[in-house]
Protein backbone atom coordinates (compact mmCIF):
# COMPACT_ATOMS: atom_id res chain seq x y z
CA UNK A 1 0.00 0.00 0.00
CA UNK A 2 2.58 2.54 1.18
CA UNK A 3 4.71 1.44 -2.24
CA UNK A 4 1.52 1.88 -4.37
CA UNK A 5 1.05 5.68 -2.80
CA UNK A 6 4.39 5.99 -3.83
CA UNK A 7 3.58 5.40 -7.48
CA UNK A 8 0.87 7.79 -7.22
CA UNK A 9 2.27 10.10 -5.43
CA UNK A 10 6.10 10.70 -6.77
CA UNK A 11 5.14 11.03 -10.59
CA UNK A 12 2.85 13.62 -10.16
CA UNK A 13 5.64 15.26 -8.15
CA UNK A 14 8.18 14.62 -10.61
CA UNK A 15 6.17 15.90 -13.38
CA UNK A 16 4.52 18.74 -11.72
CA UNK A 17 8.06 20.58 -11.69
CA UNK A 18 9.06 21.22 -15.47
CA UNK A 19 5.25 21.36 -16.08
CA UNK A 20 4.88 24.49 -14.05
CA UNK A 21 8.59 25.74 -15.21
CA UNK A 22 6.81 25.77 -18.91
CA UNK A 23 3.43 26.96 -17.75
CA UNK A 24 4.80 29.91 -15.97
CA UNK A 25 7.32 30.91 -18.00
CA UNK A 26 4.61 31.07 -21.29
CA UNK A 27 1.54 32.80 -18.93
CA UNK A 28 2.72 35.69 -16.55
CA UNK A 29 0.23 35.30 -13.30
CA UNK A 30 -0.27 38.78 -13.91
CA UNK A 31 -2.49 37.47 -16.75
CA UNK A 32 -4.84 35.25 -15.12
CA UNK A 33 -8.13 36.09 -14.57
CA UNK A 34 -10.27 33.59 -12.59
CA UNK A 35 -13.81 33.18 -13.52
CA UNK A 36 -13.77 36.67 -14.82
CA UNK A 37 -11.99 38.76 -12.57
CA UNK A 38 -7.94 39.14 -11.69
CA UNK A 39 -6.20 36.97 -9.41
CA UNK A 40 -5.79 38.81 -5.99
CA UNK A 41 -2.95 36.18 -4.74
CA UNK A 42 0.76 37.49 -4.82
CA UNK A 43 2.92 35.57 -7.65
CA UNK A 44 4.46 33.52 -5.06
CA UNK A 45 1.07 32.17 -4.11
CA UNK A 46 -0.27 31.70 -8.13
CA UNK A 47 3.43 29.69 -8.85
CA UNK A 48 2.48 27.37 -5.54
CA UNK A 49 -0.94 26.60 -5.96
CA UNK A 50 -0.03 26.27 -9.97
CA UNK A 51 2.53 23.34 -8.51
CA UNK A 52 0.13 21.85 -6.15
CA UNK A 53 -2.84 21.68 -8.75
CA UNK A 54 -0.40 20.22 -11.46
CA UNK A 55 0.62 17.80 -9.05
CA UNK A 56 -3.13 17.07 -7.67
CA UNK A 57 -3.25 15.72 -11.70
CA UNK A 58 -0.91 14.08 -11.81
CA UNK A 59 -1.17 12.05 -9.03
CA UNK A 60 -4.50 11.41 -10.48
CA UNK A 61 -3.30 10.35 -13.59
CA UNK A 62 -0.84 7.84 -11.72
CA UNK A 63 -3.50 6.76 -9.91
CA UNK A 64 -5.68 5.68 -12.33
CA UNK A 65 -2.85 3.82 -13.93
CA UNK A 66 -2.43 1.82 -10.73
CA UNK A 67 -6.03 1.11 -10.99
CA UNK A 68 -6.06 0.00 -14.30
CA UNK A 69 -3.09 -2.36 -14.59
CA UNK A 70 -4.79 -4.44 -12.52
CA UNK A 71 -4.96 -7.80 -13.86
CA UNK A 72 -8.79 -9.51 -13.76
CA UNK A 73 -7.87 -12.22 -11.40
CA UNK A 74 -7.14 -9.88 -9.07
CA UNK A 75 -9.93 -7.52 -9.15
CA UNK A 76 -12.13 -11.08 -9.34
CA UNK A 77 -10.43 -12.42 -6.18
CA UNK A 78 -13.02 -13.64 -3.69
CA UNK A 79 -16.03 -12.52 -5.70
CA UNK A 80 -16.62 -15.05 -8.23
CA UNK A 81 -15.21 -17.63 -6.28
CA UNK A 82 -11.98 -18.18 -7.78
CA UNK A 83 -8.95 -19.10 -5.50
CA UNK A 84 -6.45 -16.06 -4.24
CA UNK A 85 -3.60 -16.40 -6.55
CA UNK B 1 28.94 -22.10 -4.63
CA UNK B 2 27.45 -20.74 -1.35
CA UNK B 3 24.78 -18.56 -1.54
CA UNK B 4 24.19 -17.45 1.94
CA UNK B 5 26.59 -15.27 3.87
CA UNK B 6 28.80 -16.14 6.87
CA UNK B 7 30.93 -14.97 8.79
CA UNK B 8 34.35 -15.99 8.92
CA UNK B 9 37.57 -15.03 10.97
CA UNK B 10 40.13 -13.34 10.11
CA UNK B 11 42.13 -13.25 13.21
CA UNK B 12 41.67 -16.09 14.83
CA UNK B 13 42.73 -15.43 18.08
CA UNK B 14 40.08 -17.45 19.80
CA UNK B 15 36.68 -18.21 20.21
CA UNK B 16 35.32 -14.26 21.53
CA UNK B 17 37.01 -12.59 18.40
CA UNK B 18 34.45 -14.06 16.16
CA UNK B 19 32.99 -11.31 14.08
CA UNK B 20 28.92 -11.01 14.28
CA UNK B 21 27.52 -10.96 11.03
CA UNK B 22 23.88 -9.08 10.64
CA UNK B 23 20.85 -10.83 8.62
CA UNK B 24 20.00 -7.80 6.02
CA UNK B 25 16.84 -7.22 7.71
CA UNK B 26 14.10 -4.82 6.58
CA UNK B 27 15.90 -1.54 7.72
CA UNK B 28 19.53 -1.30 6.72
CA UNK B 29 21.93 -0.13 8.56
CA UNK B 30 25.18 0.61 6.49
CA UNK B 31 28.98 0.36 8.12
CA UNK B 32 30.56 3.56 7.36
CA UNK B 33 33.43 2.80 4.84
CA UNK B 34 36.57 4.42 3.97
CA UNK B 35 39.20 4.05 1.10
CA UNK B 36 39.90 5.81 -2.50
CA UNK B 37 36.19 6.22 -3.56
CA UNK B 38 34.53 7.31 -0.17
CA UNK B 39 37.13 9.95 0.18
CA UNK B 40 35.94 10.93 -3.42
CA UNK B 41 32.51 10.52 -2.36
CA UNK B 42 32.88 12.88 0.84
CA UNK B 43 34.61 14.89 -1.56
CA UNK B 44 31.42 15.44 -3.61
CA UNK B 45 29.35 15.71 -0.66
CA UNK B 46 31.27 18.77 0.55
CA UNK B 47 31.31 19.99 -2.91
CA UNK B 48 28.13 20.05 -3.60
CA UNK B 49 26.76 21.20 -0.58
CA UNK B 50 29.01 24.35 -0.29
CA UNK B 51 27.95 25.12 -3.11
CA UNK B 52 24.55 24.53 -2.54
CA UNK B 53 24.05 26.23 0.88
CA UNK B 54 26.65 29.04 -0.28
CA UNK B 55 25.56 30.27 -3.82
CA UNK B 56 22.47 31.77 -2.40
CA UNK B 57 24.98 34.31 -0.28
CA UNK B 58 26.51 35.42 -3.02
CA UNK B 59 26.36 38.70 -4.70
CA UNK B 60 27.35 40.52 -7.86
CA UNK B 61 26.10 43.78 -9.12
CA UNK B 62 25.03 44.94 -5.61
CA UNK B 63 22.20 41.96 -5.80
CA UNK B 64 21.89 38.53 -5.55
CA UNK B 65 24.32 36.10 -7.96
CA UNK B 66 22.27 33.17 -8.84
CA UNK B 67 18.47 34.49 -8.37
CA UNK B 68 14.82 32.98 -10.10
CA UNK B 69 13.11 35.74 -9.11
CA UNK B 70 9.74 34.03 -9.82
CA UNK B 71 7.54 37.63 -8.78
CA UNK B 72 9.12 39.44 -11.31
CA UNK B 73 9.97 36.99 -13.90
CA UNK B 74 13.29 37.41 -14.14
CA UNK B 75 16.20 34.97 -13.95
CA UNK B 76 19.92 36.37 -12.56
CA UNK B 77 22.67 33.87 -13.09
CA UNK B 78 25.66 36.16 -12.39
CA UNK B 79 26.24 38.51 -15.16
CA UNK B 80 23.67 37.04 -17.07
CA UNK B 81 19.66 38.22 -16.54
CA UNK B 82 17.48 35.83 -18.14
CA UNK B 83 13.74 36.62 -19.31
CA UNK B 84 10.60 34.32 -20.08
CA UNK B 85 11.43 34.85 -23.61
CA UNK B 86 14.89 33.32 -23.12
CA UNK B 87 12.95 29.80 -22.15
CA UNK B 88 15.38 28.26 -25.10
CA UNK B 89 18.25 28.63 -22.78
CA UNK B 90 16.55 26.67 -19.77
CA UNK B 91 15.45 24.16 -22.53
CA UNK B 92 19.12 23.99 -23.92
CA UNK B 93 19.81 23.49 -20.51
CA UNK B 94 17.93 20.45 -19.75
CA UNK B 95 18.85 18.85 -23.49
CA UNK B 96 22.92 19.13 -21.82
CA UNK B 97 22.03 18.19 -18.77
CA UNK B 98 20.36 14.93 -20.21
CA UNK B 99 22.76 14.25 -22.58
CA UNK B 100 25.15 14.36 -20.49
CA UNK B 101 23.43 11.81 -17.89
CA UNK B 102 23.14 9.41 -21.31
CA UNK B 103 27.25 10.17 -21.85
CA UNK B 104 28.73 9.58 -18.32
CA UNK B 105 26.47 6.43 -17.66
CA UNK B 106 27.76 4.83 -20.90
CA UNK B 107 31.10 5.40 -20.05
CA UNK B 108 30.56 4.19 -16.22
CA UNK B 109 27.34 3.64 -15.33
CA UNK B 110 25.70 5.34 -12.09
CA UNK B 111 28.21 7.90 -10.95
CA UNK B 112 25.28 10.46 -10.90
CA UNK B 113 23.69 8.24 -8.41
CA UNK B 114 26.84 6.98 -5.98
CA UNK B 115 28.29 10.91 -5.75
CA UNK B 116 26.25 13.23 -7.02
CA UNK B 117 22.30 13.07 -6.58
CA UNK B 118 20.97 15.27 -3.58
CA UNK B 119 18.92 12.02 -2.37
CA UNK B 120 22.52 10.15 -2.01
CA UNK B 121 24.26 13.26 -0.93
CA UNK B 122 21.37 13.79 1.71
CA UNK B 123 21.67 10.40 2.98
CA UNK B 124 25.11 10.60 3.19
CA UNK B 125 24.79 13.43 5.35
CA UNK B 126 21.81 12.26 7.72
CA UNK B 127 23.94 9.25 8.30
CA UNK B 128 27.04 10.89 9.27
CA UNK B 129 24.87 12.63 12.03
CA UNK B 130 23.39 9.46 12.75
CA UNK B 131 26.60 7.80 13.56
CA UNK B 132 27.65 10.71 15.49
CA UNK B 133 25.20 10.26 17.64
CA UNK B 134 23.95 7.25 17.79
CA UNK B 135 27.46 5.41 16.93
CA UNK B 136 28.75 2.85 14.43
CA UNK B 137 26.79 -0.21 12.61
CA UNK B 138 26.57 -2.47 15.64
CA UNK B 139 25.72 0.06 18.47
CA UNK B 140 22.96 1.50 15.92
CA UNK B 141 21.40 -1.91 16.03
CA UNK B 142 21.65 -2.71 19.55
CA UNK B 143 19.84 0.59 20.64
CA UNK B 144 16.86 0.26 17.79
CA UNK B 145 16.74 -3.24 19.65
CA UNK B 146 16.77 -2.29 23.07
CA UNK B 147 13.49 -1.12 24.65
CA UNK B 148 12.59 2.69 25.29
CA UNK B 149 14.62 4.28 28.18
CA UNK B 150 16.42 7.79 28.95
CA UNK B 151 18.89 7.11 26.99
CA UNK B 152 17.48 6.03 24.12
CA UNK B 153 14.99 8.77 23.87
CA UNK B 154 17.89 11.41 24.30
CA UNK B 155 19.63 10.09 21.37
CA UNK B 156 16.46 9.69 19.05
CA UNK B 157 15.74 13.27 19.99
CA UNK B 158 19.23 14.57 19.40
CA UNK B 159 19.19 12.51 16.04
CA UNK B 160 16.25 13.70 15.01
CA UNK B 161 16.54 17.41 15.95
CA UNK B 162 19.69 17.32 14.19
CA UNK B 163 18.40 15.99 11.18
CA UNK B 164 15.33 18.63 11.35
CA UNK B 165 17.83 21.61 11.84
CA UNK B 166 19.18 20.59 8.73
CA UNK B 167 16.35 19.81 6.68
CA UNK B 168 14.81 23.51 7.33
CA UNK B 169 18.24 24.80 7.21
CA UNK B 170 18.32 23.02 3.57
CA UNK B 171 14.66 24.44 2.79
CA UNK B 172 15.39 27.86 3.81
CA UNK B 173 18.40 27.59 1.28
CA UNK B 174 15.95 25.99 -1.16
CA UNK B 175 13.50 29.37 -0.96
CA UNK B 176 16.42 31.42 -1.08
CA UNK B 177 17.18 30.98 -4.73
CA UNK B 178 13.78 32.51 -5.44
CA UNK B 179 13.16 34.97 -2.90
CA UNK B 180 16.03 36.85 -1.90
CA UNK B 181 18.10 35.16 0.70
CA UNK B 182 19.05 38.16 2.83
CA UNK B 183 15.48 39.42 3.09
CA UNK B 184 14.15 36.05 3.57
CA UNK B 185 16.60 35.63 6.37
CA UNK B 186 15.78 38.78 7.59
CA UNK B 187 12.03 38.02 7.71
CA UNK B 188 13.01 34.09 9.52
CA UNK B 189 14.69 36.40 12.13
CA UNK B 190 11.47 38.23 13.20
CA UNK B 191 8.71 35.12 12.47
CA UNK B 192 7.59 36.96 9.25
CA UNK B 193 8.39 34.71 6.61
CA UNK B 194 5.29 35.30 4.00
CA UNK B 195 2.30 32.02 3.98
CA UNK B 196 4.06 30.69 0.46
CA UNK B 197 7.85 31.16 1.61
CA UNK B 198 6.73 29.44 4.90
CA UNK B 199 4.80 26.89 3.15
CA UNK B 200 8.41 26.34 0.76
CA UNK B 201 10.56 26.11 3.60
CA UNK B 202 8.53 23.67 5.31
CA UNK B 203 7.52 21.71 2.16
CA UNK B 204 11.30 21.26 1.30
CA UNK B 205 12.43 21.00 4.47
CA UNK B 206 10.08 17.87 5.00
CA UNK B 207 11.20 16.33 2.09
CA UNK B 208 14.53 16.31 2.67
CA UNK B 209 13.86 15.16 6.15
CA UNK B 210 11.34 12.33 4.96
CA UNK B 211 13.68 11.36 1.93
CA UNK B 212 17.31 11.09 3.86
CA UNK B 213 16.58 10.05 7.32
CA UNK B 214 13.36 7.90 6.53
CA UNK B 215 13.45 6.44 2.84
CA UNK B 216 16.91 6.27 2.09
CA UNK B 217 17.80 3.80 -0.35
CA UNK B 218 13.80 3.23 -1.17
CA UNK B 219 13.77 6.22 -2.78
CA UNK B 220 16.48 4.56 -5.50
CA UNK B 221 15.12 1.14 -5.54
CA UNK B 222 11.01 2.28 -6.04
CA UNK B 223 10.79 5.82 -6.78
CA UNK B 224 13.78 6.89 -9.20
CA UNK B 225 13.21 6.19 -12.72
CA UNK B 226 16.61 6.37 -13.84
CA UNK B 227 17.46 2.78 -11.67
CA UNK B 228 14.67 1.59 -14.28
CA UNK B 229 16.27 2.29 -17.65
CA UNK B 230 19.88 2.59 -16.74
CA UNK B 231 19.76 -0.81 -18.47
CA UNK B 232 19.09 0.83 -22.01
CA UNK B 233 22.18 2.39 -21.17
CA UNK B 234 24.42 0.56 -20.43
CA UNK B 235 26.10 -1.95 -22.47
CA UNK B 236 29.46 -4.71 -22.30
CA UNK B 237 32.03 -1.82 -21.93
CA UNK B 238 30.33 0.44 -19.87
CA UNK B 239 32.25 0.80 -16.54
CA UNK B 240 30.17 -0.79 -13.58
CA UNK B 241 31.02 -1.87 -10.33
CA UNK B 242 31.73 -5.48 -10.66
CA UNK B 243 32.52 -8.71 -8.84
CA UNK B 244 35.25 -10.53 -10.45
CA UNK B 245 33.62 -14.19 -10.19
CA UNK B 246 36.37 -16.34 -11.73
CA UNK B 247 39.01 -14.85 -9.38
CA UNK B 248 36.58 -14.71 -6.36
CA UNK B 249 34.46 -17.84 -6.61
CA UNK B 250 34.98 -20.61 -5.23
CA UNK B 251 34.45 -18.30 -1.87
CA UNK B 252 34.86 -19.72 1.37
CA UNK B 253 37.04 -18.48 4.77
CA UNK B 254 39.96 -19.25 5.29
CA UNK B 255 42.97 -18.48 7.72
CA UNK B 256 45.24 -15.51 7.58
CA UNK B 257 48.31 -17.60 6.11
CA UNK B 258 46.69 -20.29 4.69
CA UNK B 259 47.12 -21.43 0.89
CA UNK B 260 43.86 -20.69 -0.98
CA UNK B 261 44.68 -22.89 -3.99
CA UNK B 262 45.41 -25.71 -1.78
CA UNK B 263 42.25 -25.11 -0.01
CA UNK B 264 40.68 -25.51 -3.53
CA UNK B 265 39.16 -21.59 -2.42
CA UNK B 266 38.85 -18.39 -4.64
CA UNK B 267 39.99 -14.66 -3.63
CA UNK B 268 37.00 -14.20 -1.86
CA UNK B 269 37.09 -14.77 1.83
CA UNK B 270 33.56 -14.58 1.92
CA UNK B 271 33.33 -11.79 4.72
CA UNK B 272 30.07 -10.34 4.12
CA UNK B 273 31.47 -6.71 4.31
CA UNK B 274 30.71 -5.44 0.61
CA UNK B 275 26.87 -6.39 1.49
CA UNK B 276 27.20 -4.58 5.18
CA UNK B 277 28.34 -1.46 3.74
CA UNK B 278 25.83 -1.19 0.92
CA UNK B 279 23.35 1.33 1.15
CA UNK B 280 21.08 -0.75 -0.55
CA UNK B 281 21.82 -3.76 0.78
CA UNK B 282 21.97 -5.77 -1.78
CA UNK B 283 25.26 -8.75 -2.67
CA UNK B 284 27.42 -7.16 -5.70
CA UNK B 285 28.51 -10.77 -5.86
CA UNK B 286 25.29 -11.51 -7.54
CA UNK B 287 25.83 -9.86 -10.62
CA UNK B 288 25.01 -5.91 -11.50
CA UNK B 289 21.57 -5.41 -10.09
CA UNK B 290 18.95 -2.27 -10.39
CA UNK B 291 19.30 -1.39 -6.79
CA UNK B 292 23.03 -0.71 -7.24
CA UNK B 293 23.49 3.32 -7.46
CA UNK B 294 27.52 2.92 -8.10
CA UNK B 295 28.54 4.69 -4.69
CA UNK B 296 31.57 1.98 -4.86
CA UNK B 297 31.22 1.45 -1.10
CA UNK B 298 31.59 -2.63 -1.51
CA UNK B 299 34.85 -1.54 -3.61
CA UNK B 300 36.72 0.03 -0.49
CA UNK B 301 35.59 -2.66 1.83
CA UNK B 302 36.62 -5.55 0.17
CA UNK B 303 40.13 -3.59 -0.36
CA UNK B 304 40.60 -3.26 3.09
CA UNK B 305 39.72 -6.67 3.26
CA UNK B 306 42.11 -7.70 0.80
CA UNK B 307 44.94 -5.86 2.14
CA UNK B 308 44.63 -7.42 5.27
CA UNK B 309 44.52 -11.25 3.70
CA UNK B 310 47.76 -9.22 1.60
CA UNK B 311 45.89 -10.26 -1.99
CA UNK B 312 45.89 -7.66 -4.65
CA UNK B 313 42.95 -5.49 -4.22
CA UNK B 314 40.12 -5.49 -6.92
CA UNK B 315 38.39 -8.50 -6.28
CA UNK B 316 35.57 -6.12 -6.45
CA UNK B 317 36.35 -3.12 -9.01
CA UNK B 318 35.22 -0.86 -11.24
CA UNK B 319 35.28 -2.93 -14.54
CA UNK B 320 33.23 -3.54 -17.92
CA UNK B 321 31.48 -7.02 -18.85
CA UNK B 322 33.95 -7.43 -21.74
CA UNK B 323 37.23 -6.54 -19.80
CA UNK B 324 35.97 -9.27 -16.74
CA UNK B 325 35.01 -11.95 -19.15
CA UNK B 326 38.27 -11.28 -21.81
CA UNK B 327 40.57 -10.81 -18.59
CA UNK B 328 41.37 -6.99 -20.17
CA UNK B 329 43.79 -5.21 -18.82
CA UNK B 330 42.75 -1.45 -17.41
CA UNK B 331 44.59 0.45 -20.67
CA UNK B 332 42.40 -2.43 -22.83
CA UNK B 333 39.11 -1.47 -21.09
CA UNK B 334 39.73 2.00 -21.36
CA UNK B 335 40.22 1.84 -24.86
CA UNK B 336 36.65 0.82 -25.40
CA UNK B 337 35.90 3.91 -24.20
CA UNK B 338 35.99 5.58 -27.48
CA UNK B 339 33.22 3.59 -29.03
CA UNK B 340 30.36 4.88 -31.40
CA UNK B 341 27.43 5.18 -28.79
CA UNK B 342 29.91 7.73 -26.67
CA UNK B 343 31.27 9.38 -29.57
CA UNK B 344 27.87 10.00 -30.92
CA UNK B 345 26.94 11.50 -27.39
CA UNK B 346 30.00 13.36 -26.98
CA UNK B 347 28.91 15.09 -30.34
CA UNK B 348 25.79 15.28 -29.91
CA UNK B 349 26.28 17.06 -26.89
CA UNK B 350 29.56 19.17 -28.18
CA UNK B 351 27.18 20.74 -30.86
CA UNK B 352 24.16 21.72 -28.29
CA UNK B 353 26.84 23.52 -25.89
CA UNK B 354 28.76 24.94 -28.38
CA UNK B 355 25.21 26.21 -30.11
CA UNK B 356 23.51 26.89 -26.71
CA UNK B 357 26.98 29.03 -25.92
CA UNK B 358 27.17 30.82 -29.53
CA UNK B 359 23.71 32.04 -29.10
CA UNK B 360 24.27 33.36 -25.49
CA UNK B 361 27.91 34.77 -26.92
CA UNK B 362 25.82 37.28 -29.52
CA UNK B 363 22.49 37.88 -27.80
CA UNK B 364 21.48 41.27 -28.14
CA UNK B 365 20.52 42.56 -24.38
CA UNK B 366 17.58 44.45 -26.24
CA UNK B 367 13.87 43.04 -26.94
CA UNK B 368 11.74 44.69 -29.18
CA UNK B 369 7.99 43.56 -29.74
CA UNK B 370 5.69 45.58 -32.20
CA UNK B 371 2.21 45.20 -31.32
CA UNK B 372 -0.27 47.10 -33.80
CA UNK B 373 -3.20 49.02 -32.36
CA UNK B 374 -6.41 47.43 -32.50
CA UNK B 375 -8.33 49.52 -32.26
CA UNK B 376 -7.73 51.91 -35.24
CA UNK B 377 -6.63 50.25 -38.28
CA UNK B 378 -5.49 53.26 -40.11
CA UNK B 379 -6.80 56.54 -40.89
CA UNK B 380 -6.12 59.58 -43.19
CA UNK B 381 -4.66 62.68 -41.87
CA UNK B 382 -4.97 66.00 -42.66
CA UNK B 383 -2.17 66.44 -45.50
CA UNK B 384 -3.73 63.15 -47.62
CA UNK B 385 -1.14 61.14 -45.28
CA UNK B 386 -2.15 58.18 -43.79
CA UNK B 387 -1.24 57.05 -40.70
CA UNK B 388 -0.49 53.89 -38.16
CA UNK B 389 -0.60 53.33 -34.43
CA UNK B 390 1.56 50.96 -32.88
CA UNK B 391 2.91 49.86 -29.35
CA UNK B 392 6.48 48.87 -28.95
CA UNK B 393 7.40 46.79 -26.07
CA UNK B 394 10.96 47.71 -25.49
CA UNK B 395 13.15 45.17 -23.32
CA UNK B 396 16.14 46.52 -21.71
CA UNK B 397 17.77 43.21 -20.14
CA UNK B 398 21.13 44.54 -19.22
CA UNK B 399 22.01 45.71 -15.97
CA UNK B 400 22.66 49.68 -16.96
CA UNK B 401 20.22 52.25 -18.15
CA UNK B 402 20.01 52.83 -22.06
CA UNK B 403 19.23 55.71 -24.17
CA UNK B 404 17.28 54.40 -27.75
CA UNK B 405 16.00 55.64 -30.64
CA UNK B 406 12.83 54.67 -32.68
CA UNK B 407 13.12 54.45 -36.42
CA UNK B 408 11.41 52.94 -39.82
CA UNK B 409 11.87 52.13 -43.27
CA UNK B 410 9.49 50.42 -45.37
CA UNK B 411 9.47 49.76 -49.43
CA UNK B 412 9.58 52.02 -51.82
CA UNK B 413 5.71 52.25 -52.41
CA UNK B 414 5.37 54.34 -49.15
CA UNK B 415 6.97 57.79 -49.62
CA UNK B 416 8.06 60.49 -46.60
CA UNK B 417 7.40 57.38 -44.31
CA UNK B 418 8.19 58.81 -40.57
CA UNK B 419 7.44 58.21 -36.71
CA UNK B 420 5.86 60.49 -34.75
CA UNK B 421 6.23 59.92 -30.79
CA UNK B 422 7.26 61.25 -27.48
CA UNK B 423 10.73 62.86 -27.30
CA UNK B 424 13.48 61.16 -28.50
CA UNK B 425 16.17 59.14 -27.44
CA UNK B 426 13.82 57.28 -25.29
CA UNK B 427 15.72 56.65 -21.87
CA UNK B 428 14.81 52.90 -20.36
CA UNK B 429 16.46 52.07 -16.80
CA UNK B 430 18.34 48.67 -16.21
CA UNK B 431 16.76 45.56 -16.74
CA UNK B 432 13.33 47.06 -17.55
CA UNK B 433 10.81 47.38 -20.23
CA UNK B 434 8.71 50.19 -21.19
CA UNK B 435 5.64 50.20 -23.58
CA UNK B 436 6.16 53.12 -25.85
CA UNK B 437 3.15 54.80 -28.27
CA UNK B 438 4.37 55.38 -31.93
CA UNK B 439 2.46 56.72 -34.81
CA UNK B 440 3.81 56.31 -38.56
CA UNK B 441 2.67 58.23 -41.08
CA UNK B 442 3.50 57.66 -44.87
CA UNK B 443 2.06 58.56 -48.14
CA UNK B 444 0.95 55.47 -50.43
CA UNK B 445 2.44 55.84 -54.14
CA UNK B 446 -0.02 55.27 -57.09
CA UNK B 447 -3.00 55.61 -54.50
CA UNK B 448 -3.01 51.58 -53.84
CA UNK B 449 -4.59 50.39 -51.09
CA UNK B 450 -3.38 46.85 -48.73
CA UNK B 451 -0.92 46.13 -46.39
CA UNK B 452 2.90 47.13 -46.80
CA UNK B 453 5.59 46.24 -44.85
CA UNK B 454 7.31 48.16 -42.68
CA UNK B 455 10.41 47.54 -40.61
CA UNK B 456 11.15 49.32 -36.62
CA UNK B 457 14.88 49.53 -35.90
CA UNK B 458 15.37 50.31 -31.90
CA UNK B 459 19.42 51.40 -31.94
CA UNK B 460 20.97 52.51 -28.69
CA UNK B 461 21.94 56.04 -29.02
CA UNK B 462 23.91 56.19 -25.75
CA UNK B 463 26.27 59.21 -24.86
CA UNK B 464 29.77 58.29 -23.18
CA UNK B 465 27.92 58.81 -20.06
CA UNK B 466 25.40 55.85 -20.91
CA UNK B 467 28.37 53.35 -22.54
CA UNK B 468 27.27 53.65 -26.26
CA UNK B 469 26.83 49.87 -27.51
CA UNK B 470 27.34 49.91 -31.50
CA UNK B 471 25.71 46.57 -31.99
CA UNK B 472 22.96 47.68 -29.61
CA UNK B 473 20.14 47.49 -32.24
CA UNK B 474 17.44 45.44 -33.06
CA UNK B 475 14.70 45.78 -35.83
CA UNK B 476 11.19 44.29 -35.87
CA UNK B 477 9.20 44.04 -38.87
CA UNK B 478 5.65 44.97 -38.80
CA UNK B 479 2.78 45.85 -40.98
CA UNK B 480 1.64 49.15 -42.13
CA UNK B 481 -2.04 49.63 -43.42
CA UNK B 482 -3.52 51.32 -46.12
CA UNK B 483 -7.53 51.69 -46.36
CA UNK B 484 -9.29 51.23 -49.74
CA UNK B 485 -10.94 53.96 -51.33
CA UNK B 486 -14.18 53.19 -50.21
CA UNK B 487 -13.10 54.64 -47.05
Amino acid sequence: MARQLMWIIWPGFFMAIPAVGVVFSLFDPEDLHFFGSPVEISHMGVYTLGFLLIWAFGAGCSAMTCLLQRTPPEINRGIDGTPDS
Amino acid sequence: MVDTVQPIHFHPKGPGDEQPLYEIRKKIYPRAVSGWFAGWRLTLVVATQLAFYGTAWLEWNGRQALLFDLVSRKFYIFGLVLWPQDFIYLTALLVISALSLFLFTAVAGRLWCGYACPQTVYTEIFMWIERVVEGDRVRRMRLDGELLSVRKLGLKAAKHGLWIALALWTGFTFVGYFTPIRQLAGEAATFSLGPWESFWVLFYGFATYGNAGWMREQVCKYMCPYARFQSAMFDPDTMVITYDRQRGEPRGGRGRHADARALGLGDCVDCGICVQVCPTGIDIRKGLQYECIGCAACVDGCNQVMKKMGYAPGLIRYSTENAVAKGWNFAQMVRRMLRPRVLIYTVILAVVILAAGAALLVRVPLKVDVIRDRASLAREVDDGQIENLYRLQVVNTEEIAHRFNISVSGSDDLKHLKIISESQPIEIGPVSARSIMVRVRAEPEHDRSGSERIFFTVKAADDEKHMLRETLSVTEKSVFFIPGHGR
